[in-house]
């Protein structure tokens, strides 16, 4: 390339446009595997409780003189109101926990533990987030080495400063949902943010480590930037900083990016001294961040969605001289969801045959929980997750189901595009209106569909000289137009025109399939009345009716100038790929 | 053989924190030995203390931080301050385990007083420390009821490796230690012996069964028994951090252990037997290895004059996963891929953003909008030091310098700010 002029001389100047489009366009980072995760996905929040939380003054009992004669000034005084049924309470600052569980969603483990019985912060937090013992490899969270697992499209997400080893895993499929109004773009850069080609540069082809190094920061700068929805005007959020993540976590769920995992913090529970009024605002902003994250995720997402909340270790029976209480064992877990069967999972532990230390004996091992998650809500392997076996705990009514197609919310299940739309969307051919509709009745217009037909070919790079005035540079159909006007797939509804606005008729449809595979002959019978011989599309509706990727609108009938319509144009491409599962 | 610039680059990104146009200058021309040489120099360093002493609290630690990555900054031999946060990833203690932030002081220090000197000295002092033996709870390691951490670590991960000791051994070492713990009625909390507390029965370790005691430990691992698995893991990890963390060969790790033993256990003779090797030269090492995000931020402070305030150095470290005290785990940071996470490149780009503006105000890049495009791609490359970059980075760059030049929506000094953006995520400018 030999261009000698300054900015200035480009800037608006003649032949500016035609010089910029005559170079090579470098491809974007192809996030477009972000697929949305299917209604029979399971997703999953974890909460992880941070210091220890005091699992008997979240859930208590009633009339216990033990109780009260060991924790003294830090007894919750219960009402009725707060009643959990079977001689228990929940503690006041938890009013919506307490209805999801009368209602049957929560799931309760009054006294989970680990046998390394660990009193240390450090130890304890690394074991229940890695559900691994002192001595094995600790490097990686359980829920990480879940996503390692799943293909390049499953992700996770953390809102919590991606600190949380929990999430961890040896692949970068966590993106950090950041606190701040911004992500983590840099916010001057409107350029950057608009389409994350800042980086496209980053291309490099210096050695494997640098094009390792510029593929992570284009795809973390293209999700970034897919993620702007969160901070969009409009998105409220509540001023509480934790109430705040987990909506964050909703909204990330409902963005469809293929996030299935997400991580949240709530910290503050190591109450060695003066709990009280600690610890009601802590269960305070827990009980209201579940409630604004399931009010935050949309209705279709609530049958697949579990959240489960953790803490490294409970807290001794009895009141301390700070009027706190000091770390000890016999923590308290949460399984919340509608796929939840809920209910105090085992008996309440006793208060007074405790172990030598003065701590609640726990009775299930948090692995159990674990590993019932792994299998019964996101399809993998206990034991080959964790590393051990334990054995499972009757934890759901039943697998995740929601509603929709491959994230898509807007569409039947058991309609007749189903299967393409899995396809489409589990090879980034279509990416839908929004991440959650797909508009499948909507028409279809000859922009759209030169893109999917392109994505169908694989994205190919390269492409002829854009001839069309109406197919500005850097539209969404820009190289793919001219893609299919190096190939002869189209010649323009005008000498210099291609109409990409315009609805694709049907037989415009079957022409361009017809010609990207290139021109094939069609054999079979013409049966359709309304496709009469010698138009531009007649040899390609009949292919098309030979091999099956058509079987028009009613037996006799194709309809050739009628629109297409989002479903039809991906079952013909679907059916043209030979029907393929996703 | 004389050194080229290119050369000279390579060997200050690896020595120092990337070479400013002066500092290639001065080694281009030379020969492999007298460049290593220069580089190794080690006169320029004072052992500087923060001032005042630093209290206990957990925001002392970002001070500390601060203060240090300020040292890597300004150093006058800069290869002091790559060793010492050598040893700080190899003694990986935590701030947030041992609490008092003038126990991590101390280590620190004893990083400084002893980390140029034979290892010998060092691991003594780290292991006695106040802060190692919190860290790995030695501090309540006692006769009858032993605590394991620190006999573990210290074979594991401080000199002799995983697989070069048994679980007996492990015991036996934990025994040794018993009762070397803490005073903690001092303030801070000191190193005490309590006699009482010690098992002063026969161990057997290493084959030798007598009256084993901590110091024993040490001179074993270190001079005795075990020197050659010892110097051969310091050796295996030298090499990594300044070689190549992906690729190594029985000779050339037998040359710098041996380098190691000839030289009283000392790392510096051992890192320059390193880059005295044709295998520091070879191709695969140009640009081989990932900067870790703090040589990165000290080389575009270096670049630019520019400094990250305390509270933002602490907090875009945090995302980019490098805070000072707080290594990941006991084993400290890692290499290569640890830094390719999608949050961490991240928490880069964002620090290039943020000092994109002080920089452009600086005059990085002034005029940058009235060269051709080669021109403009050759001020931004020559401004992060890499003026050698790939032809496909030359090539994109160019692309990126057109597609944003023609946008007259757009002014100057924001092409100027972009292509400080751009150019420090640029995969040169991140990898060493």
């Amino acid at each position: 390339m030999t261009i000698t002029l300054s900015r200035r001389h480009f800037m608006g100047g003649a032949g500016a446009a035609g010089l910029v489009t005559a170079l090579p366009l470098t491809a974007l980072a192809d996030f477009a595997g972000a697929a949305p995760p299917d209604s029979t996905d399971g997703l999953l929040l974890t909460v992880f409780l941070r210091g220890g939380n005091d699992g008997l003054n979240t859930l208590g009992p009633f009339n216990s003189g033990t109780y009260n004669d060991q924790r003294l000034s830090l007894a919750i005084s219960p009402s009725s109101a707060t009643s959990a049924g079977s001689g228990l309470w929940f503690h006041p600052s938890l009013p919506y926990l307490r209805q999801r569980y009368l209602a049957g969603d929560v799931a309760v483990f009054p006294a989970v533990g680990e046998p390394g019985n660990d009193r240390s912060h450090f130890s304890s937090t690394t074991t229940w987030m890695t559900g691994r013992d002192i001595g094995a490899d600790r490097s990686t969270g359980w829920m990480g080495r879940w996503l390692d697992a799943q293909p390049d499209h499953v992700l996770g997400a953390s809102v919590d400063g991606g600190r949380a080893r929990q999430i961890r895993g040896e692949l970068s499929k966590v993106v950090a949902v950041s606190r701040s109004s911004s992500d983590l773009l840099p916010k001057q850069s409107q350029y950057a943010r608009g389409n994350a080609s800042m980086w496209r540069h980053t291309h490099g082809g210096l050695n494997d480590i640098g094009n390792e190094f510029g593929a992570v920061l284009r795809n973390a700068a293209e999700f970034s930037s897919r993620l702007s929805p969160l901070y969009g005007d409009g998105v409220s959020r509540s001023s509480n900083r934790f109430v705040a993540d987990l909506q964050r976590a909703a909204h990330v769920l409902n963005l469809g990016l293929g996030v299935r995992a997400v991580s949240a913090t709530l910290s503050g529970f190591d109450t060695h001294s003066a709990q009280a009024d600690r610890h009601s605002d802590l269960l305070s902003d827990l009980d209201q961040g579940l409630q604004g994250f399931f009010n935050g995720l949309l209705p279709a997402l609530r049958g697949q969605t579990t959240v489960l909340v953790v803490s490294e270790f409970g807290r001794r029976v009895r009141r301390n001289s700070s009027l706190g209480t000091d770390h000890g064992s016999g923590g308290m877990a949460f399984v919340i969801g509608s796929r939840v069967k809920g209910g105090l999972k085992t008996a309440y532990p006793s208060l007074t045959d405790l172990t030598s230390r003065g701590d609640l004996k726990y009775q299930t091992d948090f692995r159990s929980i674990y590993s019932t998650i792994a299998e019964d809500w996101l399809d993998d392997d206990g034991e080959r997750l964790l590393g051990t076996n334990h054995p499972s705990v009757d934890l759901f009514v039943g697998g995740p189901q929601g509603v929709g197609v491959a994230g898509f919310l807007d569409v039947d299940s058991a309609g007749y595009y189903a299967g393409a739309l899995r396809w489409s969307a589990a090879n980034g051919i279509v990416t839908g209106s929004t991440p959650t509709t797909f508009e499948p009745n909507r028409n279809m217009t000859r922009g759209e569909f030169a893109t999917v037909m392109w994505r169908a070919a694989g994205s190919p790079s390269g492409g002829g000289h854009n001839r069309f005035v109406d197919v500005p540079t850097g539209a969404f159909y820009d190289q793919a137009v001219r893609w299919m006007v190096a190939e002869g797939i189209t010649t323009g509804t005008a000498p210099n025109r291609f109409s990409p606005n315009d609805p694709l008729t049907r037989g415009q449809a079957a022409t361009f399939i017809w010609r990207w595979r290139g021109k094939p002959a069609g054999s079979a019978p013409q049966t359709f009345v309304d496709v009469a011989s010698g138009q531009f599309y007649t040899a390609a509706v009949g292919w098309m009716a030979a091999e099956g990727i058509t079987t028009g609108t009613s037996p006799n009938r194709f309809s050739p100038h009628d629109p297409v319509s989002r479903a039809q144009a991906i079952t013909f491409l679907w059916r043209d790929a030979g029907s393929p599962d996703a | 053989m004389t050194l080229t610039a290119a050369d000279a680059r390579h060997l200050l990104r690896r020595a120092a924190y990337g070479g400013l146009d002066h500092e290639v200058a001065a080694l281009t021309g030379l020969s492999r030995a007298a460049a290593v040489d220069s580089v190794m120099d080690t006169a320029g360093f004072v052992h500087a203390e923060l001032v005042p002493s630093v209290t206990k609290s957990s925001g002392e630690r970002r001070r500390l931080a601060h203060w240090w990555v300020e040292q890597m900054t300004t150093s006058s031999a800069p290869i002091t301050e790559r060793l010492f946060y050598f040893w700080h990833s190899h003694f990986a203690c935590s701030s947030d385990r041992v609490r008092d932030q003038r126990l991590m002081k101390h280590q620190h220090y004893a990083f400084r007083a002893y980390g140029l000197g034979g290892f010998h000295s060092l691991l003594r002092e780290i292991s006695f420390g106040a802060a190692m033996l919190i860290d790995l709870d030695n501090a309540s390691n006692v006769a009858g009821d032993e605590q394991e951490n620190f006999a573990r670590e210290l074979m594991e991960l401080y000199t002799i490796g995983n697989g070069s000791f048994s679980e007996d051994e492990v015991i036996s070492v934990a025994r040794a230690w018993t009762g070397h713990n803490l005073d903690t009625d001092a303030s801070p909390d000191e190193y005490a012996f309590y006699s009482d507390r010690h098992d002063k029965h026969d161990k057997t370790l290493f084959g030798i069964t007598k009256k084993w005691d901590a110091q024993d430990t040490i001179d074993e691992l270190v001079n005795g028994v075990r020197r050659d698995h010892t110097a051969w893991f310091l050796a295996t990890k030298l090499w990594a951090e300044f070689g190549d963390p992906s690729w190594a060969s029985g000779p050339l790790i037998t040359h710098i252990a041996d380098t190691l033993k000839a030289n009283d256990m000392k790392a510096l003779p051992a890192i320059e037997a390193i880059f005295l090797r044709d295998e520091f030269w070879a191709p695969e090492r140009r640009h081989g290895m990932v900067k870790p995000p703090l040589p990165w931020v000290v080389e575009l402070q270096r670049r630019t004059g520019i400094r990250l305030s305390e509270s933002r150095l602490d907090q875009r470290c945090d995302t980019m996963g490098q805070r000072l005290f707080l290594p990941p785990s006991v084993a400290g940071w890692g290499h290569n891929t640890a830094w390719l996470s999608g949050m961490s490149l991240l928490g880069r780009a964002r620090v290039a953003a943020e000092m994109s503006s002080d920089a452009q105000k600086a005059g990085f890049f002034a005029g940058l909008g009235d060269l051709p495009p080669d021109e403009a791609v050759d001020m931004i490359l020559e401004g992060f030091g890499v003026p050698d970059a790939s032809t496909g980075t030359r090539n994109v760059l160019e692309e990126w310098y057109i597609d944003a030049a023609i946008r007259d929506d757009l002014s100057d000094s924001w092409l100027e700010r972009e292509a400080f953006r751009v150019g420090a995520m640029l995969p040169e400018v991140n990898l060493a």
